[in-house]
């Protein structure tokens, strides 16, 4: 009866708790300083932001009945207040103003804390404000970190200078077995919506395409085609789209906390017209798993990751054409399968790719590479770098990386990574930012993590995407994922795609044109460009993982 | 003529004809004090209130317990957006806070017993049945309870568990809105059933109580909830005002008639509850034992599953579990009785029993992280749940999550009545040290650390709750006892021979069903001898046991062979016939019911005669997608 009683007096007690975000308050007059550092949920303490960003609201979680927070620069100052609940919420306004001020200067923040011994003012903490903004749209897919199953899914575009976010698309709300299905790999092209794609999974299936307002869908398999198009990217000029095509399964760890490993059973790369609907391989190998494909910002270079499959030697003769022992001996070896990048130049006007370049060998640091993606200046190639596998969503030791293309040196984004994942990321297309999936909160949900990317090629402190309600997060059961940033907001909506995408009758399929690749399935590259024989990238042996804590 | 005068008219004599005999003057007099039809209604109303809070809270109330538990519900719009995006979400929103009442199955059942009598209520009201007819009223609601009683297990898996609430209040708002139409269209000049300060007084009471609970209800809810719960707490107040309102019938009633009534009522409740408990016996005892493992009452949570009547699967389960916890697995797990009932579920393509449980046993056995998977899986496909938020908790403490575990309780935390959970393990997070304190958890906890790191769930063979690993031996006492449970429930009698050996080599006593099994190999299997020799201690009356088992077995399989000759059927290489469906259910029924009053409880009888679902043993999936 005691849970009963709390039970109606929490129904009458949040009556007068509403509203208790955002308040009026003046900085008090008299307050003891306090000698340890104030606690904040999300931590936004000395991260560097962009000037269009939406309020940073958080929460004090240091102990207080009531909180003022005076955040100022120069003799600029917004002042808020919080109850016990402590959440501080800025009017967006008011922050606006205050970032128009801060521009390129940084923003200190008082906090005072009112406990029965009176106020307490803890030290001030930072917050730089970056000269360049970030492009004002972020897209993201939401879906409940599960494993293997999903209900409801949806595409998401976010306005990062408001709290505002769009539908791109969701899938059917309700469970169908005729209607369900998955949405997966949105991609753009060039920062820019005119052209879009995502690829739509299980009942319904296809890619959809978005070119200047037409949405198609299209069956992108052929017999040519070892698996389905998985990891898109989108040339920054023409019309094309190069895919690696993947068989992908997954495994479920019985007491490692990376709970999942999810392997790539072969993979390669095929290049997409998407004015034709022709598809060809690029490299269609055996003996490597080629995967995350990326263009160059000219479009005249390819990057993508590779992985020298396990030997079937291990395997008798008469099992070595059997895909289930082959499964199997991947999962054996899931800790020993570890990618490399390569790049590959590309001819525009015969639409030939060169011998693949090793460019990072991450096998010879122990280390696995994924999701290359060269900033928009060319010179910085970001990446992914775990233990193993190429995964790294579900791998704790994974770090955002980058190489310096102009000097070959290799080093970790320290300041921006964390103790857990930080893994998918993008670049705005000023070349400033970057935008990562991070589980730094608690190891299991994906949040948007936002790090300055300096002219000096370092990253600065990154910061979780801010959200009206500081608490969103921890309450929010879903995660975010494929972070892309754009410099416009989606124009179609979401039920002129769901009408291409329920009509499977009118989806278009891909025909196949036979490329070098298929003549040659071993390009002569191959062999140069394999970790045995390839030459350690400079720095690389300066740049082993920091441990992970 | 009115029959109040008679006895006036003949005062003293009356009396002395009275008590000399009961004639006719005598019937007039009691006729004369006959109550009025508005005390059959009440005393009606009052058995009927009686019948429903038993049956919505002691008949149905575990089952509706389990409901609520799959459920979950909280005053954020962010959390319940999966839940408001599908049609009617906004109502079953609603519809979910009463049903969160349900962790006490007695106040959760007095309040769905009140909206079926005022159903009851209001439909006599509506038809004015006579009098007598009166207790034909409740059929209405007893309709409702049949229709959920024939649900099963779909009252609460893929579907909408707040119907339970939201279908009998959508019923009643019916009836309400007939009774004011009604109402309106033929005035009724009779007077009413309570006295008008009474009345007044009521109507006021409850008016307010309505207009707090909307007031309460926007203030707290996000507006669309706010709404439909308004709109809830209307209805309820509204037929409650019908009720009070309700005016007297001229008609007056026997009290034959009114303990007829009564009778009735009580009948059809106690025919109803029979009938429920049939049809909904799996779905009431696993959701006792969920009950019972959320309060650690492991020893009543055996003994709960041990009465069901069929139990299914989800019983066996938590049978498995209680045992489990007991460290009692393999002295009792064929004490129970294996011969699952088919269960119906609403989507054929989700028909697998398996997911009500998986995760909890997992759980038991220390496997943390796959009962973390499971009970993921689950919430994806249904939306949160508070049991199963629990359990994930519960795996994320055990596997020292903390950031996880701090998420999950605070998730909790905002649906009602968790927070003796979140009080008990919100601790354990900071202090890791606070699981050996608690039994059961840091059971788990040691299972949990005994588990090999290179291991994967495809590496385990169902019932994973075992805790079987077929690529690794086991490495505790727990974990051999575990892994010969599973190889003898799955009748896997070749394995079971190749590690047997590991009860003499590490000192652990040989259960009883473990010997039967040893004997079963000596008698019947290949290379079966071989261990006589190991085993020299063997109690020679379990062996004596088998054998007139085996004597007892053999008559029948022989008329089987025979008919399956007579149909021209040919043994295959390791002697089985191939029957079809029909034959094969024959025969099985035929040989439980001749070796059952027998052998029941024994191994031999569990290896023959029960769990015979070819589907029993299923090598978990390695090919699903990736998200």
């Amino acid at each position: 009866m005691q849970q009963m009683k709390q039970y109606i007096l929490t129904l009458l007690l949040a009556t007068t708790l509403l509203a208790s975000c955002t308040r009026d308050a003046a900085v008090p007059s008299e307050s003891t300083p306090a000698n340890i550092a104030v606690s904040i949920y999300p931590d936004y303490k000395d991260v560097t932001i962009p000037p269009n960003i939406a309020p940073l609201n958080f929460k004090v979680t240091s102990e207080g009945k009531a909180f003022v927070a005076d955040a100022s620069c120069g003799s600029h100052h917004l002042t808020v207040g919080a109850d016990a609940d402590g959440k501080i919420c800025f009017n967006q306004t008011d922050w606006r103003e205050l970032l128009n001020h801060a521009k390129g200067k940084r923003i200190s923040v008082n906090i005072y804390a009112e406990t029965d011994g009176g106020w307490t003012a803890y030290p001030a903490f930072g917050i730089d404000v970056a000269e360049e903004p970030i492009d004002p749209y972020l897209a993201y897919r939401i879906i409940e970190p599960g494993f293997e199953l999903y209900r409801q899914i949806g595409l998401y575009q976010r306005d990062l200078t408001t709290f505002e976010q769009k539908t791109i698309y969701e899938n059917n709300r309700e469970y169908n077995d005729s209607d369900n299905h998955c949405v997966n790999c949105h991609n753009f092209q060039a920062y820019d919506t005119e052209r879009m794609l995502f690829h739509v999974r299980a009942r319904h299936g296809g890619t959809v395409f978005v070119d200047h307002g037409k949405i198609k869908k299209m069956t992108m398999t052929t017999p040519e085609v070892i698996a389905n198009c998985v990891y898109p990217t989108w040339h920054p000029q023409r019309n094309w789209v190069v895919f690696s095509s993947n068989k992908t399964g997954q495994t479920f760890h019985i007491k490692n906390p990376q709970k999942i490993e999810v392997l790539d059973y072969g993979s390669d790369l095929v290049f997409y017209d998407a004015d034709k609907g022709t598809l060809t391989n690029i490299l269609k190998t055996e003996d490597y798993f080629e995967t995350f494909p990326a263009w160059a910002p000219d479009g005249k270079k390819l990057y993508y990751c590779s992985a020298a499959a396990p030997s079937k030697a291990s395997l008798p003769d008469s099992l070595r054409d059997n895909e289930d022992k082959f499964i199997d001996l991947i999962i054996q070896r899931y800790d020993s399968l570890r990618y490399n990048l390569y790049s590959m130049t590309f001819d525009e006007a015969t639409r030939t790719f060169g011998k693949p370049v090793l460019e990072v060998n991450c096998d010879s640091m122990s280390q696995s590479a994924t999701v290359p993606r060269v900033s928009p200046d060319g010179r910085y190639l970001l990446f992914t770098l775990g233990s193993f596998g190429q995964f790294h969503i579900w791998h704790r030791d994974s770090d955002q990386w980058v190489k310096d293309l102009k000097t070959g040196k290799i080093y970790p984004l320290t300041e921006a990574n964390s103790p857990s994942v930080d893994s998918y990321h993008s670049w705005s297309s000023n070349g400033r930012w970057i935008v990562f999936s991070s589980r730094r909160e608690d190891n299991n949900f994906t949040r948007p993590a936002i790090a300055y990317f300096d002219k000096n090629g370092q990253a600065h402190k990154a910061f979780i995407l801010p959200q009206e309600d500081p608490d969103h997060n921890v309450f929010f059961f879903y995660s975010y994922n494929v972070p892309e940033l754009t410099k416009n907001a989606v124009k179609v909506t979401p039920d002129e795609l769901k009408d291409v995408i329920y009509n499977d009758a009118a989806a278009g399929k891909v025909t196949y044109k036979p490329g070098p690749a298929d003549k040659n399935p071993q390009p002569d590259g191959r062999t140069s460009a394999s970790p045995q024989n390839g030459k350690k990238p400079d720095g690389a042996t300066s740049a082993s993982p920091q441990n992970k804590k | 003529m009115s029959p109040r005068k008679k006895p006036n008219a003949h005062n003293s004599t009356a009396r002395t004809t009275r008590r000399q005999q009961p004639a006719p003057t005598q019937i007039k007099t009691k006729k004369a004090k006959k109550p009025a039809s508005s005390k059959l209604t009440l005393t009606l109303s009052v058995v009927a209130f009686g019948v429903f809070w038993w049956l919505c809270s002691i008949t149905l109330g575990d089952a509706f317990f389990l409901a609520s538990q799959e459920s979950y519900v909280s005053n954020s719009a962010m959390q319940m957006k999966a839940l408001t995006d599908v049609d009617f979400g906004t109502l079953f929103y609603a519809a979910r806070w009463p049903l969160a009442l349900y962790k006490y199955p007695l106040i959760g059942g007095l309040l769905l017993a009140s909206i079926l009598v005022l159903t009851g209520f209001l439909t006599n009201r509506l038809l004015r049945l006579k009098t007598a007819l009166q207790p034909l009223g409740y059929l209405v609601p007893a309709a409702v309870l049949t229709y959920f009683s024939l649900r099963g297990f779909n009252i609460y898996y893929l579907n909408e568990q707040s119907k339970i609430f939201l279908f009998p209040t959508l019923l009643l708002a019916i009836l309400a809105a007939l009774c004011i139409a009604r109402q309106l269209l033929q005035r009724d000049a009779a007077p009413r059933l309570l006295p008008a300060s009474v009345r007044k007084g009521l109507i006021l009471t409850i008016g307010l109580t309505v207009l707090i609970g909307i007031i309460v209800s926007y203030a707290t809810l996000p507006a669309g909830c706010a709404t439909a719960l308004s709109a809830g707490i209307l209805v309820l107040g509204l037929s409650l005002i019908l009720a009070i309102d309700t005016r007297k019938r001229e008609e007056q009633a026997s009290i034959k008639v009114i303990a007829l009534g009564a009778m009735l009522t009580l009948c059809g409740g106690i025919g109803l509850a029979v009938f429920a408990d049939s049809q909904m016996n799996n779905v009431i005892v696993t959701g006792r034992c969920v009950r019972l493992l959320e309060e650690g009452k492991f020893e009543e949570m055996a003994e709960a599953a041990l009465k069901a009547k069929r139990p299914s699967r989800s019983v066996a389960a938590y049978y498995a579990i209680a045992l489990e916890e007991q460290d009692y697995l393999l002295n009792a797990l064929f004490d129970f009785t294996f011969d699952y009932p088919k269960i119906k579920f609403d989507t054929p393509e989700r028909s697998d029993e398996y997911v009500l449980f998986v995760a909890d046993c997992n759980l038991a056995c220390g496997l943390a992280a796959p009962a973390y998977h499971h009970a993921f899986e689950r919430t994806v496909i249904e939306g949160i749940g508070t049991h199963r938020l629990k359990t994930m908790a519960l795996s994320a403490i055990v596997m020292g999550e903390k950031e996880l575990s701090k998420k999950l309780m605070r998730v909790l935390a905002k649906a009602p009545f968790t927070d003796d959970f979140v009080e008990q393990y919100s601790p354990m997070i900071d202090q890791p040290g606070l699981i050996e304190q608690n039994e059961s958890l840091a059971r788990i906890k040691k299972r949990n650390s005994e588990l090999i790191d290179r291991a994967f769930e495809q590496n385990f063979q169902r019932p994973p709750f075992l805790g079987y690993s077929m690529h690794a031996m086991p490495r505790s006492k727990e974990q051999f006892c575990n892994t010969i449970a599973a190889i003898l429930y799955s009748k896997d009698l070749n394995a079971f021979m190749q590690i047997v050996h590991g009860f003499p080599e590490n000192n652990i006593a040989m259960p009883q069903a473990v010997q039967e099994a040893l004997t079963l190999c000596i008698l019947t299997k290949p290379g079966g001898e071989a261990l006589r020799t190991q085993f020299k201690n063997l109690d020679p009356q379990t062996e004596q046991r088998a054998m007139a088992f085996l004597k007892d077995v053999k008559p029948i399989i022989d008329r089987q062979h025979k008919a399956a000759q007579a149909k021209g059927l040919k043994p295959d290489a390791k002697g089985k016939y191939n029957y079809d469906e029909e034959t094969d259910v024959a025969n099985k029924k035929e040989m439980r019911d001749a070796l059952h009053d027998t052998w029941v409880g024994t191994y031999y009888y569990y290896y023959y005669c029960e769990n015979n679902n070819p589907d029993q043993v299923k090598k978990t999936s390695s090919s699903a997608g990736v998200n």
